[in-house]
């Protein structure tokens, strides 16, 4: 593993969504959310789903600048668009309607995402204390993670290994 | 990342090749085609990828040219005149000593003052005139074979650190490869293609400089030789979305750095064939005649076909 490898797990990103009522942490494939002081017990179910919607944009959003910033600074750039081959246009394409998903051991609390550019998270708050859903939280976040690695690298392996190398 | 350490570099780049590709194994999800593609993956990268870069790790080291190099710097202060001291093509290699030796042929001009006839004539016209020029020819001569091996030694310095820029793209590439959802691409400029670069913008002015300098020996004969162009550096990129495509971007990059290294050195060789037919084209401009006195004997020397005249 070189340099850029522990650059690129050792990513820190932390967001808070713009009324201030939820923030997120993600290092590698770990996950952390908390709520500002007496959200969590006042929120509807929808509001809080709603929240964390938008709490997974901005958490994949800053960790896609952070991953864009480490390659940078270890020389990389994205593929220039003129050197984009088939395959790639491909990917890209089959990437957008990437769909992952994670969720909780115990189902109560799940992210979907299409392309990482359409969120959804189903929660079911009944009966959790604020600690013990944004510990179902983390835990979707981490399993969605894992799930989009995954995806992502079958889906590589699908467009530039079927036939010939990319 | 430095040369010297290209040997862990590759064993890097194995290693990392090594687990991003058996990631991608797994990913396939079937026993079969691991069983399959594991052997050919070793061979990958633990037998070719160490083959790619093994013929680097046996080119001359640059510091084995600064002997011969400092030789041909000790040859430049015996052919300093003074008037030119600095190194025509090299500056920081200069400026060197005026050689006082070269002077006596001066001093030898006015000792023959009141030899008169025509050997005395020929003489001073062939030998004691000339020198300074042909010296300082020679001097020209020298500092372009001396800026030979200058460009020789950048030709591996450079293919050095365009190997190493390589390398180290590769592990980058190989790292960033996994870890993010897009593709990414590094870009390496060859640096080797301008190696020699002043040495070979001057080698075609040389053998005019050096006929202008000994105009009355050479006759102004033309000695310019075609420029030889340094192209711009080419652009490598590595890049692959799979371990097996970093791996022919690796290819692809070692070969044209090989290809960019024998293209350095025609060069070089290009601009020396130049400088020597430049030479045989005017040999007077660059060597002293032998004195037709040089074959002569005791009882042959005060004839008429050599100092007959002398008073």
């Amino acid at each position: 593993m070189g340099g850029l490898a522990e650059a690129l797990d050792g990513v820190r990103v932390r967001a808070t969504v713009p009324d201030g009522s939820a923030w997120g942490e993600m290092l590698g494939d770990e996950v952390r959310i908390g709520f500002a002081p007496g959200y969590y017990p006042a929120a509807s179910e929808q509001g809080l789903q709603e929240t964390l919607v938008a709490l997974c944009r901005l958490l994949w959003a800053a960790r896609v600048r952070a991953d864009q910033a480490a390659v940078r600074a270890a020389g990389g750039e994205p593929v220039r668009r003129e050197r984009l081959s088939r395959r790639d246009r491909e990917y890209r394409q089959r990437f957008d309607d990437l769909v992952a998903t994670g969720g909780s051991a115990d189902g109560r609390v799940r992210i979907l995402a299409r392309g990482l550019s359409q969120w959804s998270v189903t929660a079911d708050t009944r009966g959790l204390r604020e600690d013990e859903f944004t510990a179902r939280a983390a835990e979707a976040g981490a399993a969605f993670i894992r799930d989009l690695r995954e995806r992502v690298l079958r889906l590589r392996l699908e467009i530039y290994l079927s036939a010939g190398q990319a | 990342m430095s040369f010297e350490e290209l040997d862990n570099h590759v064993r890097e780049i194995s290693s990392i090749m090594f687990g991003e590709g058996y990631r991608e194994l797994m990913g396939t999800g079937s026993p079969y085609p691991v069983g399959e593609e594991l052997p050919k993956l070793q061979r990958m990268c633990y037998v070719e990828v160490p083959s790619l870069f093994q013929p680097f790790t046996l080119t001359p080291h640059p510091g084995s040219f600064d002997p011969m190099i400092k030789s041909l710097q000790k040859a430049l202060d015996k052919l300093c005149y003074g008037s030119e001291r600095d190194d025509p093509i090299y500056a920081e290699d200069g400026p060197y000593p005026a050689n006082l030796d070269l002077f006596k042929m001066a001093t030898a001009g006015d000792l023959i003052q009141d030899w008169v006839g025509s050997a005395a004539m020929a003489f001073k016209a062939d030998f004691i005139d000339p020198f300074p020029a042909l010296a300082s020819n020679q001097f020209l001569i020298v500092s372009a074979l001396k800026s030979a091996l200058r460009a020789e030694q950048e030709v591996w310095a450079k293919m050095r650190d365009d190997i190493d820029a390589v390398a180290e793209a590769a592990v980058k590439c190989l790292d960033a490869m996994h870890r993010t959802c897009g593709g990414h691409e590094w870009r390496v400029a060859l640096t080797v293609v301008s190696a020699g670069a002043g040495f070979l913008a001057a080698v075609p002015n040389l053998g005019t400089a050096a006929v202008a300098a000994a105009g009355a020996v050479a006759g102004g004969a033309s000695l310019v030789a075609s420029a030889i162009e340094v192209p711009e550096p080419p652009e490598l990129t590595i890049q692959g979305s799979t371990v097996a495509g970093v791996f022919t971007s690796l290819y692809e990059a070692v070969k044209r750095v090989t290809e960019e290294v024998n293209s350095a050195e025609d060069r070089i060789a290009r601009a020396l064939r130049a400088l020597a037919d430049a030479v045989r084209a005017d040999r007077a401009a660059y060597v002293a005649n032998r004195p037709a006195l040089a074959d002569a004997t005791a009882r042959t020397v005060t004839g008429d076909d050599y100092l007959g005249y002398a008073s």
